[in-house]
């Protein structure tokens, strides 16, 4: 019996694990501008922003797993990659890289009070304030 | 010096005057050691024993935006073959007219080559630093004043700089100043893809410690031979043309660079290099050859008539042994790795090896941790 309940055990912890770890690397990332905002910049476009090439938005970055996919997608690098980008900038006099954001919350705060602000969040965590241009 | 300090002192001070300026703070390092696998010929300064000084630095910035378009940028460089000692690499007050146009003054970057720019962030490339067989120039940094101007054309990304200004610097033997530095820079960056090229000519005065050899041909009916060994306002010019493509995950770069200082014993340089590299997740392999190619100038010397004179046989003797020195072909090669193990650190790795004709192929094992923070 304590053997059944505890392979029962296992296999659920497995099935959540599994379920967490999935969530975790297919979250889908959402990129929002301000409602107000009336253009509707493709992905390559959001790329030239938060590259510096493109200055009519102002981006906003965050760290971890999300930002990473983010990189991976719409930016075609790592994060290193991303990093060595700006570091190239930086040290140069040729721009800043995009602030970085704490967390979600922060992000949607952000973009909801700033016009010309542009930032990703997880896709669960879009609400009302702010305005999605793409899902990745 | 003087003039560096009171214009990184300009720089910081303007800084606490408006209410709402906010500092900046940044930084980059290598940490590197090296060792030459040749007991008797050092190779980029290192010998047969194991060397963690000699290509090892760190640097901070400091950058404050002053608001309405102004911003400072104070760059301090340690390196270890300086004994750690810190100098102001850059030390500049910037001003955005609009976001096309910048004009930058103080002390600055000089862009001659396709990494110039960031020649320290070893963290922004795949080597451990651009080969020094063909990254040459003595000095990278001006003071003077600089306009930068950067548009599209289509999709294709232009950025155009001129500068001017003047250096002085030593090589711990000698001094050389070096006045009515005029360069210009163009580069298009299209997609994966940046094109470029410059163009700098300068004044160069200064002397190689050749005083006797100099003095003892303006003692002969030929004394422009001296003068020809010594740099009196000579005229210089450095050209490079670079292409560069990366699409993160193939690397490919080639740049030549030939630059003369005219009618001297520094001669006409003609470097080249070729650099492919390849990624492989967080790993990166890459591969360099080019080629350190110099001729001192012999033009005047070759016309002295030999055999006339035990002595000018002499000196004519001694002359040839020192623009022998400056006059050789020396072709290169590295091979490397680049390990991006943490978000900010990566790993290299760097086998180079020169063939300096009358001494051989002498190889030469670096390592280093670059990071920026």
């Amino acid at each position: 019996m304590n053997y059944t309940f505890n392979r029962f055990k296992s296999r659920l912890l497995a099935v959540v694990t599994l379920m967490l770890c999935s969530q975790v690397a297919f979250a889908d990332v959402a990129v929002v501008v301000n409602p107000g905002f009336a253009g509707t910049p493709d992905q390559a476009q959001v790329a030239q922003v938060f590259l510096g090439k493109d200055k009519s938005l102002t981006p906003f970055m965050q760290t971890g797993a999300l930002a990473d996919e983010f990189i991976d997608k719409v930016l075609s690098r790592n994060a290193s990659q991303y990093k060595a980008y700006w570091a190239k900038l930086a040290f140069t006099g040729g721009g800043r890289p995009p602030k970085e954001l704490g967390s979600d919350a922060e992000v949607l705060s952000m973009v909801s009070s700033s016009a010309d602000a542009i930032g990703f969040v997880d896709a669960g965590a879009v609400d009302d304030s702010v305005k999605v241009l793409f899902t990745l | 010096m003087k003039k560096q300090t009171f214009l990184a002192a300009l720089a910081l001070s303007a800084v606490p005057l408006t209410a709402n300026a906010e500092i900046n703070f940044s930084g980059f390092g290598s940490v590197v050691g090296g060792i030459a696998l040749d007991d008797e010929v050092s190779v980029r300064d290192y010998t047969d024993d194991i060397e963690f000084k000699e290509g090892s630095f760190f640097a901070l910035q400091a950058y404050a935006d002053l608001t309405e378009g102004l911003s400072a940028t104070v760059q301090i460089r340690a390196r270890g073959n300086d004994d750690w000692e810190p100098e102001f690499t850059w030390a500049y007050l910037s001003y955005e007219i609009d976001p096309s146009w910048r004009i930058q003054a103080g002390r600055q970057r000089i862009p001659f080559y396709l990494y110039s720019d960031y020649l320290d962030v070893s963290y922004a490339y795949h080597w451990i630093s651009p080969p020094s067989e063909v990254y040459k120039a003595p000095f990278d940094s001006i003071d003077g004043i600089a306009t930068l101007h950067n548009f599209n054309v289509g999709d294709a990304l232009v950025d155009m700089r001129l500068y001017y200004g003047q250096e002085d610097f030593d090589t711990g033997t000698s001094s050389f100043e070096i006045d009515n530095i005029i360069s210009a820079v163009a580069s298009v960056n299209y997609g994966w893809w940046t094109f470029r090229t410059s163009y700098t000519q300068f004044e160069i005065s200064g002397d190689f410690g050749l005083g006797q050899l100099v003095g003892a041909w303006e003692n002969t009916p030929f004394p422009v031979v001296g003068s020809d060994l010594n740099l009196g306002e000579d005229d210089g010019n450095l050209l490079e043309v670079g292409v560069l493509f990366d699409n993160q995950d193939w690397l490919f770069l080639a740049e030549y660079m030939p630059s003369a200082v005219e009618k001297s014993i520094v001669g006409d340089y003609t470097p080249w290099m070729i650099s492919v590299g390849k990624r492989f997740g967080s790993t990166m392999f890459h591969a360099t050859v080019g080629e350190d190619k110099v001729e001192a100038y012999n033009k005047n010397f070759l016309q002295v008539p030999r055999g006339v004179d035990a002595g000018l046989d002499a000196l004519i003797g001694a002359t040839q042994g020192v623009l022998d020195s400056n006059t050789y072909t020396r072709p290169f090669y590295s091979v490397g790795m680049r390990w991006d193990f943490h978000p900010s650190v990566a790993l290299k790795v760097e086998y180079t090896n020169v063939d300096y004709e009358n001494l051989g192929n002498q190889g030469v094992i670096q390592t280093a941790l670059v990071t920026v923070f």
